[in-house]
């Protein structure tokens, strides 16, 4: 498989989170040898660069953002469910016999 | 190379991230056709003399976000457990070159020798000399004029045995770049396999 380059950094990782996608790219020769980026599932515009010089940094960089993402989704989730349970509370409710 | 050819699986789950930190592989699969647990993590290693691919501590759900949590706590965990070991290793870890080795002459044989196993080679945090320097015990790709690929090595900082291909490796170290702990380990390994040797022998 052809290697994606991305300004000169070769992505080496990837993870996919909801619609966000988090890579690594490595360059031997440049500063910081390490970048963790992130951008749209399935699209090449990365953005957000967080530059480092290690690359047990930047795995760690790159599961923080994941686990970020994660969190962001699970409050959505709850907030997605919440409004849910309420409306078939209400449901319920309003099938229960009168007394 | 087609991207099907690409393609990774463990069982029936198809690998779509991997990341590899250490001597370890934390993987993430996904079986759609599993319903009731279509998302898979679990570790990959290859600490045998073979290198073959172990699969183990499994675990799979029908939640992704709960996976990949999973994941990424591994991940974590093996970062914590790469930094601990590096912590632990008190021998320079300077990264040899091709300066430092005779380079690789297929049509000598270097069984016996200490050699350079090439940077690239390696995982770039395992890029050191504790990780470079491994002694050739055997294997096809060692002889000289060798038509198999194959060398089995001890490392000398740890004396774990593996498998490596002789294109992997730089060259013989030179003597003037072999640093004073790694002659010490040589001796030791070379003083095991001999009484190792030894009671074979007695025994047949």
């Amino acid at each position: 498989m052809e290697k994606e380059i991305n300004a000169g950094y070769v992505i080496t990782d990837r993870l996919t989170v909801g619609n966000s996608e988090f890579v690594i790219g490595q360059h031997d020769t440049a500063p910081a040898q390490f970048v963790t980026w992130q951008c749209k599932k399935g699209e090449k515009d990365y953005f957000w660069g967080h530059y480092l010089g290690d690359r047990l940094d930047a795995v760690e960089d790159l599961c923080k953002r994941a686990l970020k993402e994660i969190a962001y989704l699970r409050t959505f989730q709850q907030e997605k469910n919440i409004p849910e349970k309420t409306a078939q509370q209400a449901k319920k409710k309003k099938h229960e016999p009168e007394r | 190379m087609k991207m099907e050819e690409a393609k990774r699986t463990v069982d029936t789950y198809e690998i779509v991230h991997a990341i590899h930190v250490g001597d370890k592989e934390i993987l993430f699969g996904v079986d759609d056709t599993k319903s009731d647990c279509p998302y898979m993590v679990c570790n990959c290693s290859w600490d045998n003399p073979l290198g073959i691919d172990r699969y183990y501590n499994v675990a799979g759900s029908a939640d992704y976000l709960e996976m990949m949590t999973e994941f990424t706590a591994r991940v974590k965990a093996q970062l914590e457990a790469v930094k601990a070991e590096r912590d632990r290793i008190t021998v320079p870890l300077e990264t040899f070159t091709l300066e430092h080795c005779t380079p690789n002459d297929y049509r000598e044989s270097i069984e016996n020798k200490v050699v350079v196993i090439r940077g690239e080679c390696l995982r770039p945090e395992c890029r050191t000399a504790d990780k470079q320097l491994v002694l050739i015990t055997g294997g096809f790709g060692s002889y000289a004029n060798a038509r198999g690929r194959a060398v089995y090595t001890i490392n000398l900082y740890s004396g774990k045995e593996s498998r490596w291909n002789r294109e992997d490796i730089w060259g013989t170290i030179k003597p003037e770049y072999m640093p004073d702990w790694a002659k010490e380990r040589l001796k030791q390994i070379q003083t095991a396999r001999q009484a190792k040797h030894k009671k074979r022998e007695q025994e047949r």
